[in-house]
């Protein structure tokens, strides 16, 4: 099955549940008078089921477009194109899975240490880290570390000395170390 | 002809000029890193308007506004960080350029052009700020609707090979909008019991991720970190901020022309700005070009269709401040608040009761656009000595620059890791022929669109979806809208009629 295809059932689930979901909102008569006069209201999940049966009517046109409609000749034609593209990837990094892998995790790791160590601590590693983890070319990696842990300190001192910038600080002995390293 | 000598009185002072120069400056400074823009900007020389007369006061929160909208396309060509909304369209074009090496060209064209489109909003600003403000007031809920459905059918053809595909990532931006506090009733929605969820998903995180760190994944992805230096196109590449040649000003002119308009008259519209104008501009250079497949991958047509509509907006958004008193946008809003202080109120009348400060504020606003012309060349060219670094230092970053301006909005951790994920969601979404443009502005024009459907059906009456057709502009724009998205499938039909008449 076709990539978009997957993408667009997943969509499909998610607007189908979020449509259920908008009933149980409180509506607009909870609130109005208990009068025949009362004026029309539009409630709280009008919009949202009008949004939700819009994308599922989107998507299904798409799965019936790429499952009925798409020609056998451009499915593969695009596969070809993908090898050749994949195939150009790895000539210019013949360690490519190792950086993609190793830089997904050193990102990740990033987005979840930046709050106990602190935006100082945890963006100079990280300058650190991804200079050893990625090729560096011609530079070198000793001048890639040196250029790196420079500019993560101008970066730290720009935003937190200099703009004041709200930034994680850390936590506990973090904190304090965080707290030498911009003051 | 007697106001217009004033105000060139006023504005041509030394500390006038010294406040027109220090507020492009500040301007410019905050739009161009991450974590400020310029209504940070604005708010926080507030203080400093309080001491001075109305008119230094004016022309400096002017500059600032000014500036701060034209710095915005500085990250955005060199790091494909959109650091305002405004300023995504300016990378479609702007990004793969300066992956070809054409930096120093991009960041030239959209300076220019960013000026050039100002100077023309100014100018209709100047010539028909009475009368738009007037219009302004006419556009109801039905039409405000109507706009929006109108600026998401032509986004959903930019970048995308078919508009189906862009209109379901516009619906799923729509979807994100819904996520958290619904606007006029208070009521908490698809939030799961998950406080940050509560507050909405804001549109600063979306578009970092989508942009910045879904193309910095697609580098890693393709092994392009391997290659510092190397760029996709031919020719050196250049350190130097290059002013566009007379001859592409000549080639550029019809597109200039046309994204001045469309600028213009969008950002007179109260609260639909210039990030509506910068998408509607570049989908409909784009959808009538002569090369449509071109737009991108690096057309410098793209940069200045983008930045010539969201300054040509900078005039129109204040022509509802200036005449009505209603602000066209936070920053105009913020403007408001420091004439209120001063006791003046902004009316039709104003050009009559305060002409001295209505042709002052026009005549700094011309001189405004020449200024940031020349400082964003300074900055412009310390901001391309960045691109001589490794790409593993680039990728760090724009890694931390992402991370900066996400977390400095809300101080919030999961505004992070909402990035990461819409990070991820970016790349997929990429590699799927998905664009993210209709996404982002979604999400950006959510809240309007459900605002003013409700207030529409609320005013019919009934729940009537003809409501939307009620008025000449609401009916036009629906009917435009559905043409742009039908129109490549009436073109397909055709032509293979024409080729089986054949």
């Amino acid at each position: 099955m076709k990539r978009e295809v997957k993408i667009c059932l997943a969509l499909m689930v998610v607007a189908a549940a979020m449509f259920f979901v908008s009933f149980t909102f409180p509506e607009a008569s909870i609130w109005a008078a208990a009068s025949d006069d009362r004026p029309y209201q539009t409630g709280v999940g009008t919009w949202p089921r009008v949004v939700c049966v819009t994308m599922f009517i989107l998507c299904g046109l798409l799965v019936l477009n790429e499952t009925l409609f798409a020609s056998p000749r451009d499915t593969q034609a695009e596969r070809l194109v993908e090898q050749e593209a994949a195939e150009r990837s790895l000539q210019r990094d013949p360690n490519l899975r190792y950086h993609i892998l190793a830089f997904a995790s050193t990102f990740f790791a990033y987005m979840i240490l930046l709050l106990p160590l602190g935006f100082a601590i945890a963006t100079i590693l990280f300058a650190i880290v991804v200079v050893l983890i990625l090729p560096s070319g011609s530079l070198g990696k000793g001048k890639c570390l040196a250029i790196s842990f420079s500019v993560s300190i101008i970066v730290v001192v720009l935003f937190c000395r200099i703009l004041y910038l709200p930034l994680p600080r850390g936590m506990g002995i973090f904190r304090e170390l965080s707290q030498a390293i911009i003051f | 002809m007697q106001e217009w000598l004033i105000g060139l009185d006023q504005v041509f002072q030394w500390s006038n000029l010294l406040l027109l120069f220090l507020g492009v400056l500040i301007g410019l400074t905050f739009a161009s890193l991450p974590g400020l823009n310029n209504i940070t900007a604005m708010v926080l020389m507030m203080p400093f308007c309080f001491e001075m007369d109305p008119i230094p006061a004016m022309i400096f929160m002017a500059a600032i506004y000014g500036g701060g909208i034209h710095g915005g396309c500085i990250l955005a060509i060199l790091f494909r960080i959109p650091g305002e909304p405004q300023s995504v369209c300016t990378c479609f074009d702007g990004a793969p350029m300066a992956a070809q090496g054409k930096s120093g060209e991009a960041l030239g064209i959209a300076f220019l052009f960013s000026s050039l489109g100002g100077l023309f909003g100014v100018i209709a600003c100047i010539i028909c700020a009475p009368i738009l403000g007037r219009i302004a007031l006419m556009f109801g809920p039905t039409d405000y609707f109507a706009f929006v459905f109108f600026g998401l059918c032509v986004a959903s053809c930019v970048g995308a090979t078919s508009p189906l595909r862009g209109l379901i990532s516009a619906c799923a931006g729509l979807m994100l909008s819904l996520v958290g506090v619904s606007p006029g009733s208070g009521v908490l929605r698809y939030t799961a019991d998950i406080h940050i969820l509560a507050m909405g998903i804001k549109y600063v995180p979306i578009i970092m991720g989508v942009f910045a760190i879904a193309e910095l994944f697609k580098m890693v992805m393709e092994g392009k970190t391997a290659a510092e230096g190397e760029f996709t196109g031919s020719g050196v590449p250049t350190w130097m901020v290059n002013i566009p040649s007379l001859s592409f000003i000549r080639k550029a002119f019809k597109t200039y022309i046309r994204s001045s308009f469309v600028g213009t008259l969008i950002g007179f519209l109260p609260g639909a700005g210039a990030t509506a104008s910068s998408f509607v501009s570049y989908g409909l250079e784009q959808k009538y070009s002569k090369d449509p497949s071109s737009y991108g991958k690096g057309n410098p047509l793209g940069i200045v269709a983008s930045e010539t509509a969201n300054n040509a907006s900078y005039g129109g958004a204040m022509i509802p401040m200036l005449t009505m008193g209603i602000p066209g946008s936070s920053s105009t809003a913020v403007m408001l608040g420091i004439l209120m202080l001063k006791g003046i109120t902004p009316s039709p009348e104003v050009f009559m009761s305060m002409p001295n400060l209505v042709y002052s504020v026009f005549v700094a606003m011309v001189v405004i656009n020449f200024i940031m012309f020349g400082e964003s060349l300074f900055f412009g060219r310390l901001y391309l000595n960045l691109m001589k670094l490794p790409r593993s230092v680039i990728c760090f970053i724009i890694v931390t620059f992402c991370v900066v301006g996400t977390f400095s909005l809300r101080s919030s951790i999961e505004d992070v890791w909402i990035m990461a994920i819409f990070g991820v969601i970016g790349y997929i979404m990429m590699k799927c022929d998905f664009p993210v443009a209709s996404l982002v502005l979604g999400v950006i024009l959510g809240d309007m669109a459900e605002t003013s459907f409700i207030q529409s059906l609320d005013m019919a009456g009934s729940p009537n979806p003809l409501v939307f057709f009620s008025t000449p502009v609401s009916a036009s724009l629906m009917i435009i809208g559905v043409l742009v998205l039908i129109w490549p499938v009436l073109k397909k039909i055709y032509g293979r009629r024409k080729a089986v008449a054949a």
